[in-house]
C-alpha cells in the first residue's frame, strides 16, 4: 500500500493543473482566513459571536476536501487510462489501484481541510471555545465523511466513467458525479447545522449532557454514509477484477 | 511449459473469434506467432495472458490453468505503453516489483544485465512520457522480464524498434531461455519473427494453425 501511495503521490502533483488549482486552494485559504480574522473586534465579543464564526469555518472547510475528490475523479483515475491493464497484470492490482486512489484522497482532503480549520482556530485565538469531547466528535465526524466521499469518487469514476475509453469521463458523466457530491454535501450541512445547534444549546447552559442526541444521530448519519460508500467501492473493485469493468 | 488445447474466445464486440487446437511451447523456448493485421495476434496474446476474460478449451502454463495461475508467472509487453507516463523508469520499475513483493535491489542487477542487449541505464531518470518509440520499447520488454516470469508474451516486439534489432532480440531471448524462460512473440512480420524465435506459427481469421 506504501508504494501504491508514493505512486499516488508522484502522479498527482506532476500534473501542473493539479498543482496550479491546489496552490490556489491554498492561497483562498490563507486570503479568507486573513480576511476574516480582520473583522473579529478587539473588545465586546458575545459568545454567540464567536461560535458563528466558528461555525461558518466548520462549513468552508469542506471545500478543499471537495475540491480534492473532484481532482482525483478528474485527473488521477484519468491518469490511470494507459496503465488500467497494468493493474490487471499485477498481483491484486486492481484491489491496489482501486485502495491506494481512495487512501489518497482521503489522505490529502483531511490535510487540507484540518489544516484549514486548525488555521482558523490558533490565528483566531478560538481554541478556548471547543471542548475536548466536542474536537473529537466532530473530527470523527469528518474523517467518516472525507472516507465515504473519497470511496464514493473512486466508486463512480471506475463504474462510471467509460471503462473501454480509459475511464476518461464525457461532460455528462462528470456533472452526474458533481451533483451527486452536491447532494451529499448539502446533507451533510444540513446534519451539521442541526448539530451545531444543539451544541451552541449545551455551551450556553440551555441544554446538559454531551455528546447529545443531535450529535450522536450526526455521527451515525455520516458513519453509515461511510459504510454505503465502502461497499460500493468493494463491488466497484469486484468488478474490475473480474474485468466487467 | 505452455500448453493449449481446444482454446476457443467469442468476441461479441468485434464478431470475431480466436481458437487454437493444440499448442505446446517447451520452457525456455520461443515461439513466434505471425499474421497479417487483424487475423487476432492481440486478442490471442491477451487471451493467454487472461487480460480477455473467460474462455472455453485449456491453457495451461507450467502445469497450473491459466484461470488459477499466480500472475508473477507472466510477463506481458503489449503494443501500447502500460507504464505511468508520469513516472521514471526507476519510479516504476520500483513500484512493479513492489508489487511482486520483489527486492528493491533486483532492479539494479536486471538493470545491468538487461544492458548488455539494450543500454537503458541512461534512461533511469527520464520519464516514461519522454522515451522515444525505440526506447520505450526497449523499457517495455525490460518491465515485463523485470519480475523474472516463466512466461513472457510479447505483442509486436519490434514496435518502435526497427528490423536492425532483431539479432539484438534474439540474443536476449536465446539468454532468458537458458533461464527456464518461455517466450511468445506476435507480429506480422514473419521474416523478422523467424530470426528471434526458434519456431513460427501462422494465425489466420483468429485460428492458429
Amino acid at each position: 500500500m506504501i508504494n501504491g501511495l508514493i505512486k499516488e503521490f508522484r502522479i498527482f502533483f506532476r500534473d501542473r493543473t493539479v498543482l496550479a488549482t491546489l496552490l490556489f486552494t491554498i492561497f483562498i485559504g490563507i486570503t479568507v482566513i486573513e480576511k476574516s480574522v480582520s473583522v473579529i473586534p478587539s473588545s465586546d465579543i458575545s459568545y454567540s459571536y464567536y461560535f458563528r464564526f466558528f461555525q461558518q469555518h466548520m462549513m468552508i472547510m469542506i471545500f478543499p476536501a471537495v475540491l480534492i475528490n473532484i481532482m482525483t475523479a478528474a485527473f488521477s483515475v484519468t491518469s490511470e487510462k494507459q496503465s488500467s491493464m497494468l493493474s490487471k497484470l499485477l498481483p491484486n492490482g486492481e484491489c491496489l489501484m482501486v485502495r491506494s486512489k481512495v487512501m489518497f484522497c482521503m489522505i490529502l482532503s483531511s490535510v487540507m481541510s484540518f489544516s484549514y480549520i486548525l488555521a482558523v482556530i490558533f490565528s483566531s485565538s478560538l481554541d478556548i471555545f471547543p471542548d475536548f469531547r466536542f474536537l473529537m466528535f466532530i473530527s470523527a465526524s469528518f474523517l467518516f465523511l472525507f472516507s465515504g466521499l473519497s470511496s464514493f469518487t473512486v466508486y463512480f469514476a471506475f463504474r462510471r466513467f467509460d471503462g473501454t475509453g480509459n475511464y476518461e469521463p464525457d461532460v455528462k458523466t462528470m456533472l452526474m458525479y458533481m451533483l451527486a457530491v452536491t447532494l451529499i454535501v448539502t446533507a451533510f450541512y444540513f446534519f451539521l447545522s442541526v448539530s451545531f445547534n444543539s451544541y451552541f444549546n449545551y455551551m450556553i447552559g440551555f441544554r446538559i449532557g454531551y455528546p447529545n442526541l443531535e450529535f450522536s444521530l450526526f455521527l451515525l448519519s455520516v458513519f453509515i454514509f461511510h459504510i454505503i460508500a465502502r461497499y460500493l467501492l468493494n463491488s466497484a473493485e469486484k468488478k474490475l477484477s473480474e474485468g466487467l469493468i | 511449459m505452455v500448453k493449449i488445447r481446444d482454446l476457443k474466445k467469442e468476441f461479441s464486440k468485434y464478431s470475431f473469434s480466436i481458437e487454437c487446437r493444440h499448442l505446446d511451447v517447451e520452457t525456455g523456448s520461443s515461439l513466434g506467432i505471425s499474421g497479417t493485421t487483424g487475423s487476432g495476434k492481440t486478442l490471442f496474446t491477451k487471451i493467454i495472458t487472461g487480460l480477455a476474460g473467460s474462455y472455453s478449451g485449456s491453457v495451461e502454463i507450467a502445469g497450473t490453468e491459466l484461470k488459477k495461475i499466480y500472475r508473477k508467472k507472466l510477463g506481458y509487453v503489449p503494443f501500447k505503453n502500460i507504464l505511468y507516463g508520469n513516472l521514471t523508469l526507476k519510479e516504476n520499475s520500483r513500484f512493479l516489483l513492489s508489487r511482486y513483493r520483489t527486492d528493491p535491489q533486483d532492479y539494479r542487477i536486471k538493470m545491468d544485465w538487461f544492458s548488455e542487449f539494450w543500454d537503458i541505464r541512461r534512461f533511469d531518470g527520464l520519464k516514461i512520457s519522454e522515451l522515444t518509440d525505440g526506447q520505450l520499447q526497449t523499457v517495455k520488454i525490460f518491465s515485463g522480464l523485470l519480475h523474472s516470469p516463466a512466461v513472457l508474451v510479447i505483442d509486436e516486439p519490434f514496435n518502435g524498434l526497427g528490423s536492425g534489432s532483431a539479432n539484438r532480440l534474439r540474443d536476449l531471448f536465446t539468454d532468458i531461455g537458458k533461464r527456464e524462460v518461455t517466450v511468445i512473440a506476435a507480429s506480422s512480420s514473419s521474416d523478422l519473427l523467424s530470426v528471434i524465435s526458434g519456431r513460427t506459427v501462422q494465425i489466420l481469421n483468429g485460428k492458429i494453425e
